[in-house]
């Protein structure tokens, strides 16, 4: 059922996706950029930031991207590597070195400024409104100057219903992804050969246990408040995730790094146009259809995903930003992280194809699954003893970037369940999120099907469908008109032709 | 011709006491029920 709806969104919305992206960026980057609105506080005369510049970006990456960052930092790139537009249309070799260039494009396209323009739009809307009208934190009151008085009653609800559910539906994929990475490192420092089965995948008790310890760690900590648990736990990522990027500055391929991180965002700045606006339609030819399914399997896929964490991210950038102006804000929620992904990027990505490609890791690294594909890279690169303690830094980040998404998430959910107030007793509520949360990813992690078998990727699916729900009053904020493209069909997208490959132990997630 | 004044306000009605005390009900329940059906 969720591959149907799956594929009829695809079908029918993927230019939607496309475009209303495209025009998030554009509007965050005026706003930035135009004098008057640019020096604007998102709050009143006199109000100063209530974190250091650190933990407020700390925080932002945490809840936006998170332990996507450790999957698909070296995974995306091999990836597109392998295939992307221009492999299908027959313009570069798939793995040769003339397409190294095309692989970090396509990465940057879905982990730069159009991902973080959809956390940013919702930020900007929902910290103006509530801190320079004084309306509710809450996602309704981004959409008072559409619907005015009416977003008070049913058609308010709705919309905050929408942005919950999409919130917590968006967490549990990320956890459902995040956990058998989590699971899989866990595995790899020698915590029990009960967490694998013999196929080398996750285990369901490997699964339960890490959702039991992750939501119960994300549970105290949003109980805790923004300004403990999740702040201090954003700290410690944001250290960590220094330390692991100066390692594979250090000792991983630098010079490839810095040229594909140069070369890699001065051909995405010049590609963004074009990458931001070409809907690909499938037109019964097999490189129409190719590109159609690639482009539903990857971009659509990844502007869906973070469609549906935008309610989420939205809100929690506008609680942690009251103070700052909408310029400082575009820069820390927008360019700054994209910045930050593309480092990431080349330096982690860069070095796993450098390996490959000179072949010195004889595809121990192209054949591991997407979340072992970092571990199958620092065990290549480090002697025994040292491989280990460096899987024991991944393991303790993964769980930090998963405990952080859920307890942001959980703690945002309940602010916009009781109408922007932080305020009232949460205590059993936070504990149902939690849970609910925990049990969404679980299923979304065992429900995992084997290769080949057609609902495999109904969790992609349910992604998708949040992200759906969640754009139509994202694209409202943004004082958007709905566009309504009829599309070609794209029968494979929700599949993702190549995009999961044999032995995938862990996969994507964000920004969380 | 003039524009409309901004909205300053926007009243949500929230529990005055019991389990949901300060939650919106009609945000609150909905969400909980949706959540529990998609999880099954």
């Amino acid at each position: 059922m969720l591959n149907t709806f799956n594929s009829f969104i695809l079908q029918n919305f993927a230019s939607w996706y496309v475009w209303v992206v495209a025009a998030f960026v554009l509007v965050c980057l005026l706003l930035a950029v135009w004098p008057a609105a640019g020096r604007l506080e998102l709050g009143a005369v006199g109000d100063k930031p209530e974190f250091t510049n650190f933990s407020w970006f700390s925080m932002m990456f945490g809840a936006g991207i998170g332990v996507g960052m450790l999957t698909w930092a070296v995974a995306e790139p091999v990836y597109h590597f392998n295939n992307n537009p221009e492999v299908i249309q027959g313009l570069a070799g798939a793995a040769a070195a003339d397409n190294i260039r095309n692989a970090y494009k396509w990465s940057f396209l879905h982990w730069g400024l159009s991902a973080w323009a959809c956390y940013a739009i919702v930020g900007l809307s929902l910290a103006y409104f509530s801190y320079r009208r004084s309306l509710p934190l809450t996602v309704r009151s981004g959409l008072t100057p559409l619907f005015g008085k009416a977003m008070s009653g049913p058609l308010g609800h709705v919309v905050d219903v929408v942005a919950v559910v999409a919130t917590i539906l968006g967490v549990a994929q990320t956890l459902g992804f995040g956990v058998e990475q989590f699971v899989a490192g866990m595995s790899r420092i020698g915590i029990g050969e009960w967490l694998m089965n013999e196929e080398g995948t996750s285990s369901s008790t490997g699964i339960i246990v890490a959702i039991v310890v992750i939501m119960s760690a994300s549970t105290l900590s949003a109980l805790s408040g923004v300004g403990k648990g999740i702040k201090w736990l954003s700290n410690i990522n944001m250290v960590l995730s220094i330390a692991l990027l100066g390692f594979f500055l250090i000792f991983g391929s630098t010079v490839f790094g810095l040229q594909a991180l140069v070369l890699g965002v001065w051909d995405y700045l010049i590609a963004l146009p074009e990458m931001s606006l070409r809907v690909w339609r499938a037109d019964a030819t097999e490189t129409g259809d190719a590109l159609a399914g690639w482009q539903g399997a990857w971009t659509v896929f990844y502007w869906a995903w973070w469609v549906a964490f935008a309610p989420f991210v939205g809100v929690f950038l506008a609680r942690i930003s009251k103070g700052r102006t909408i310029r400082e804000f575009v820069l820390g929620a927008m360019i700054v992280p994209a910045l930050m992904c593309f480092v990431w990027f080349t330096w982690a990505g860069g070095t796993a194809i450098d390996l490959e490609l000179n072949g010195a890791a004889n595809g121990v690294i192209s054949a591991a699954p997407d979340g072992d594909k970092i571990f199958a890279m620092t065990e290549f690169m480090l002697s025994p003893l040292l491989g280990w303690l460096m899987a024991v830094m991944i393991v303790i980040l993964l769980m930090t970037y998963l405990v952080t998404s859920a307890d942001s998430a959980v703690l945002i959910v309940n602010t916009i369940n009781a109408a922007g107030d932080e305020g009232p007793k949460a205590r059993p509520h936070i504990i149902f999120w939690g849970g609910g949360a925990g049990c969404g990813g679980g299923r979304a992690a065992a429900g995992r099907r084997p290769e080949g078998d057609p609902d495999r990727d109904g969790d992609r699916c349910a992604a998708v469908l949040a992200g759906d729900a969640a754009d139509v009053h994202r694209a409202d904020q943004g004082d958007l008109s709905r566009h309504d493209a009829r599309e070609g069909r794209h029968p494979d997208a929700c599949r993702g032709p190549g995009r999961w490959p044999a032995g995938r132990a862990g996969a994507r997630v964000i920004p969380g | 011709m003039a524009l409309k004044a901004p909205l300053t306000k926007l009243p949500i009605r929230t529990a005055d006491s019991g389990f949901y005390k300060g939650f919106s009900q009609h945000v609150t329940i909905p969400s909980k029920i949706l959540i529990g059906l998609l999880v099954i």
